[in-house]
């Protein structure tokens, strides 16, 4: 009989215990509102996400936010630096990129190899990657390493190796990369060139990547200093999201970060940038800037100012070039690639805004045969005519519905999230700033996109036109 | 004996619990003969929806190849109903996707977008399926297009090694023609090529439905039943590729390709082979030796080609299977000046892994690896 007890008891405690389960707590998972109020609307200031973050900010500087999402076993790790190739100079163009791929290269307690070995060993994944503003290092991972990756992670905050030998090595990797992305590709060619004509002067004009002359002269501890400088926490935002206790990470955190310190080069540098004059638009517009290059048919850039992060004008562009191509029955692409006597192969709009800057350009690839000028000159006239003929209510309800969808799609991963609270943080110091964001869109009108496409097509002096070609003159 | 008996219910409930727990958000139905597998996943108002149909490339005239190819890609170009213009308008006025991918054995297409918006969306792919008649227009565009994209190859080395290296490597095989077909057959593909494509693959291949997204997600239910016909469509009699794919026997031989390519400053690097399909058979073990010779920066290539001696940005390697056939290869770049050297670190490479010279924690590493990622993606798969 008591047998029988102990084994009625024990079956209750594995049905209660066994099987890999996920916790499906809602209150602790990234949901669309509770399921009682998910009602499904066209409204975007109606949208209740269900995001709660833990922010902290240490004596150090470090800027940490934390998400628990209890839905996977895992844990993406993000750390933002704010330190891109605006913070570069003639002579280390390219170090903030160099500097990327030696943080893997090891530490004293973390030799070289070691730090792969604990990613892939535990079956996660990571990358890094940099821009004009930012350098970015992300891993996803069982939570069990949790502990593990906050130690390393903080330890090649401070301690990286940065070896003679291993430096030269990357040198050549990176070098290699440069063809890869830029001497072997017309696409990396067009915009590098773009950017450099539309920052010139400015702290934005330098590439990513770096000269050749720059990546082949610059020494070891010209990158260990810059690395010294901005690599620190005072000028990093550590966002974490995954299954865990908020808590529990954020002591971890506490423990192998706090005795990092400040840096005292972040303040000065952030300070001689500040001044918008710096990076007040002097490129040249209303002319043509032809490169030859590796395109057998012309590919091209067609690029206007524009505003930095946040800037009310930004959002309506981002709507302007939805309309004008994202999609197939957008203007441009309705006009250009999918009409009766098409000229372009493909035609697409940005919107790119830096943290101090911005540039609006359409870039496209023409069709075998067809005349640059031609399609310039009809780029041109239709740019003017969207103003007046692609710009209505429906336009916009369709730009909404897209960015409603690629809004929840972010959300679907602890990747995505963790990207996308850092983000906010990084551009706003506010990851709430999407609730801004969607009060900002939804009270757009069409009177105001078409206000801000005249402006920009109608009345100025034209954009800068950028081709590579191989038939360009050299 | 009551006690033994207690035990064993225990462990059946145990086991029955552990399945349930990982299971329990995978249904699975059928509607009227359609097979529908449906991840309920209520955390956003959106969905996917993907049909897989049961054959792909390989029903392809050879005369002809790319016609599937082009048949989905020209799925919105017009109706009876509607112009390419007012099909495009309509979905993108939902934010809806169309992603469509077809292999040589099988092709399939996710439609996506918000919840509430499903049933419009999927009663105009519905029409689609149904109705749409291929403006001949709208194929000379196509044509145009995707002649000027073969063209462009060229200059993408990497994509021109691909190229190349699968018709050397497939050569002799019915998947060697590449499913987007050549030019001198994309050429020559007619509205009535695709019209009967199209036909054939709405009506006659058997399909299955996979669907990701809330509760409210049934109303498509009646869409895929009334409005694009699918009933029975997942019946054993439906039509499913199967295909044998015999290898030529040269045992041994190794074959070398130079392709010069005037004022390339870097030579891409390809080698590999086409696996039967008992060589393919034990997918585990392929993907493993793929991951530990050519996986993440910790495989071997990485280690030698570009962490050791800086030749290179990246080295892969991959196996992988179809339902038929594998393919098993190692891709890599480096500058001119380093390609012997990178030739012999290849070769040092596969050398010592078949012998076996590597160490126990290097191949135990890659092992856990490929377990957790198996698990992992199971459990985002399932929960």
């Amino acid at each position: 009989m008591l047998d029988t007890i102990l084994i009625i008891l024990l079956s209750f405690f594995f049905i209660t215990c066994a099987g890999p389960k996920a916790k499906n707590n809602s209150e602790n998972e990234v949901n669309y509102g509770s399921k009682a109020n998910r009602k499904i609307s066209n409204n975007l200031n109606e949208i209740e996400l269900n995001l709660s973050v833990v922010k902290k900010v240490l004596p150090n500087g470090l800027t940490v936010i934390l998400m628990e999402n209890h839905h996977l076993p895992i844990f993406s790790y993000y750390t933002f630096y704010k330190v891109g190739a605006v913070y570069e100079q003639k002579g280390i163009t390219g170090s903030a990129h160099f500097l990327e791929h030696l943080m893997f290269k090891g530490t004293k307690k973390y030799p070289p190899g070691s730090f792969d070995k604990v990613i892939e060993g535990n079956g996660g994944h990571n990358n890094a990657y940099t821009t004009l503003d930012l350098t970015v290092y992300h891993e996803v991972l069982p939570i069990k390493v949790m502990d593990q990756i906050i130690e390393v992670e903080a330890d090649r905050m401070q301690n990286l190796l940065l070896e003679p030998e291993a430096f030269e090595k990357e040198r050549s990797v990176i070098l290699e990369e440069r063809k890869l992305r830029y001497e072997n590709s017309a696409k990396g060619q067009l915009f590098q060139k773009m950017l450099e004509e539309v920052y010139v002067n400015t702290p934005y004009g330098g590439s990513v990547i770096g000269s050749v002359e720059d990546l082949k002269s610059v020494t070891r501890d010209q990158v260990y200093k810059f690395f010294k400088d901005y690599y620190a926490p005072n000028n990093a935002i550590l966002v974490v999201v995954g299954d865990f206790e908020a808590g529990d990470v954020l002591n971890s955190i506490e423990k192998f970060y706090g005795g990092i310190s400040a840096s005292p080069q972040v303040e000065p540098t952030i300070i001689s940038r500040s001044d918008p004059k710096l990076f007040r638009h002097q490129g040249k517009y209303k002319r043509d800037v032809k490169i030859k290059g590796e395109a057998p048919e012309p590919i091209f850039a067609y690029a206007f100012p524009s505003v930095k992060i946040g800037d009310r004008k930004g959002f309506v562009l981002d709507l302007l070039g939805d309309i004008l191509a994202g999609g197939e029955s957008s203007y441009l692409i309705q006009k250009m690639v999918k009409n009766e006597a098409p000229l372009l192969q493909s035609v697409d709009v940005s919107n790119y805004s830096l943290n101090k800057s911005g540039t609006f350009f359409i870039s496209g690839e023409l069709l075998k045969g067809k005349d640059l000028n031609v399609v310039k000159n009809s780029l041109t006239k239709y740019l003017k005519s969207a103003c007046r003929d692609a710009i209505n209510e429906r336009e916009i309800i369709k730009t909404k519905n897209k960015y409603m969808v690629s809004f929840f799609k972010k959300l679907e991963t602890n990747a995505g999230l963790a990207s996308f609270l850092g983000a906010y943080e990084v551009n706003f110091n506010n990851t709430d700033f999407y609730k801004k964001e969607f009060e900002i869109i939804e009270s757009i009108t069409p009177n105001e996109v078409a206000n801000v496409c005249r402006e920009l097509f109608n009345n100025i002096n034209g954009g800068l036109f950028v081709s590579v070609w191989n038939k360009h003159a050299k | 004996m009551q006690n033994r008996f207690l035990f064993f219910f225990l462990l059946i409930i145990l086991s029955l619990n552990s399945y349930a727990s990982l299971s329990e958000k995978i249904e699975k139905f059928v509607w009227d003969d359609l097979e529908v597998v449906w991840i309920k996943d209520n955390r956003f108002p959106t969905y996917a929806l993907t049909v897989y149909f049961a054959d792909g490339a390989l029903s392809d005239n050879p005369a002809f190849m790319g016609e599937t190819e082009m048949m989905f890609n020209l799925l919105t170009s017009g109706s009876n109903k509607y112009s390419q213009k007012q099909i495009s308008d309509t979905l993108d006025f939902y934010g809806a996707s169309i992603d469509t991918q077809v292999t040589h054995e099988y092709s399939s297409m996710e439609v996506s977008g918000l919840v509430k918006d499903v049933v419009p969306t999927m009663q105009m792919v519905c029409h689609l399926f149904n109705n749409a008649n291929y403006p001949n227009n709208e194929i000379k565009n196509y044509k145009e297009h995707s002649l000027s994209a073969l063209d462009g190859i060229v200059i993408n080395h990497s994509a021109l090694a691909n190229r190349i290296f699968r018709e050397v490597s497939l050569e002799n095989t019915p998947i060697v023609r590449p499913t987007e077909g050549y030019k001198a057959t994309i050429k020559k593909i007619m509205q009535s090529h695709l019209r009967q494509k199209l036909d054939y693959f709405n009506r006659q291949v058997s399909k299955r439905v996979y669907l990701v997204g809330p509760d409210t997600l049934d109303v498509v239910k009646k869409v895929l039943l009334d409005d694009c016909g699918w009933s029975g469509m997942s019946k054993k009699e439906m039509f499913k590729r199967t295909v044998e794919i015999k290898k030529n026997e040269e045992s041994g031989e190794q074959i070398i390709y130079l392709v010069p390519v005037p004022n390339a400053n870097q030579a891409q690097i390809r080698i590999g082979q086409f696996l039967t399909k008992s060589e393919a058979s034990e997918e585990n073990l392929m993907q493993l030796s793929a991951s530990f010779l050519g996986g993440g920066f910790s495989s071997k290539l990485m280690q030698e080609l570009r962490v050791k001696r800086g030749l290179t940005y990246s080295a892969s390697a991959y196996a992988s299977a179809q339902k038929n056939y594998g393919r098993s290869g190692i891709s890599t770049f480096t500058k001119n000046e380093t390609i012997k050297e990178a030739f012999n670190t290849i070769k040092l490479v596969l050398d010592d892994v078949s012998r076996g010279k590597f160490l126990e924690d290097e191949f135990q590493l890659v092992k856990y690896l490929a377990e957790v990622i198996y698990l992992d993606m199971n459990k985002m798969v399932i929960l």
